[in-house]
């Protein structure tokens, strides 16, 4: 698994495009919801670079492995806005795969501002990996 | 649809506390339990007639009681009560369990035809809280939440768990 700064830059990218499928016309919410959350991941990935569990590669369930370590290392904001965004996306992709009025339902289940208030929690965990690990934003 | 539990705090405190949220729990379960035994599910006068009778076997046997859930279902008595937490959330239509060894997944069924923030917000506390007993207790812990009536227990596989949480 590559280091702190290359955890850093992916994780900045993935936090671009969550802000531009947001932006799109029509917004693609759904998905900018979870590259928000996967913006989440390299940032708590580049915490765990410099703390004794180094990253999550070998874990048998490394989702919740770093469900644990978000509720190890971040705030009580930080983790919780991990794990909802986190359940976020695992239920926005249910809905796109496991119901019928999938097409539908991806699209309008969330209104536009609740999505970019939840895409927006990737600023959070951003805030305190900066601080954890000293990357600049 | 709503459920025979109650409404209490969504987060209740742990069972070390022994204090009003865990008799909650207890009462909940026996609630449910006769609401099945006495076939009145549903029925106001009949939830009235199983909230008197739930909190007066309260009195009597709590501890009993709630040793009974978790031996019901086979579950360790750490997992029966973060089962319970969601139960207490009245979104929360159906709790499915699915155990193996010390790790348990619960497939949480919550009415969320649209998407409802301030609900999400509520899950993930207990979620929360939740993950955190069962890690004390080394279990973990897996929770996974499917809006209601979008998706149901059929449509995801899961309608051959055990149900926690039984829906009116």
């Amino acid at each position: 698994m590559p280091p702190l700064a290359m955890h850093w830059a992916q994780a900045e990218h993935n936090r671009k495009v969550a802000y531009s499928l947001l932006s799109a016309t029509p917004s693609v919410k759904d998905w900018a919801i979870t590259v928000a959350f996967y913006a989440m991941v390299h940032y708590l990935e580049g915490v765990l670079a410099l703390k004794p569990e180094k990253h999550s590669d070998n874990q048998k369930s490394p989702h919740e492995f770093r469900l644990q370590k978000a509720r190890k290392y971040l705030s009580h904001s930080g983790a919780k806005s991990y794990a909802k965004l986190y359940q976020l996306s695992r239920l926005m992709r249910y809905l796109c795969y496991r119901s019928q009025v999938a097409a539908r339902a991806s699209g309008d289940w969330m209104n536009d501002a609740d999505a970019q208030k939840n895409v927006g929690k990737v600023e959070v965990v951003r805030l305190e990996a900066s601080q954890l690990t000293g990357m600049p934003l | 649809m709503a459920l025979l539990s109650g409404s209490a705090s969504v987060l209740a405190p742990t069972l070390s506390e022994t204090g009003d949220c865990f008799q909650i729990a207890v009462r909940n379960w026996v609630l449910r339990l006769l609401g099945v035994l006495l076939g009145r599910v549903g029925n106001d006068y009949g939830g009235s007639l199983l909230h008197t009778l739930g909190a007066e076997y309260v009195k009597l046997s709590g501890q009993r009681v709630l040793e009974a859930m978790a031996q019901e279902m086979g579950l360790p008595s750490t997992i029966a009560l973060a089962a319970d937490r969601f139960a207490q959330i009245p979104e929360v239509v159906d709790l499915r369990i699915g155990r193996a060894n010390r790790e348990a997944v619960f497939h949480v069924f919550v009415i969320m035809p649209t998407y409802n923030d301030e609900l999400m917000d509520r899950l993930i506390d207990v979620e929360i809280a939740a993950e955190q007993e069962a890690e004390k207790s080394g279990y973990s812990l897996d929770v996974r939440y499917y809006p209601y009536p979008i998706i149901t227990p059929a449509s995801v596989g899961v309608e051959s768990l055990p149900q926690y949480t039984k829906a009116i």
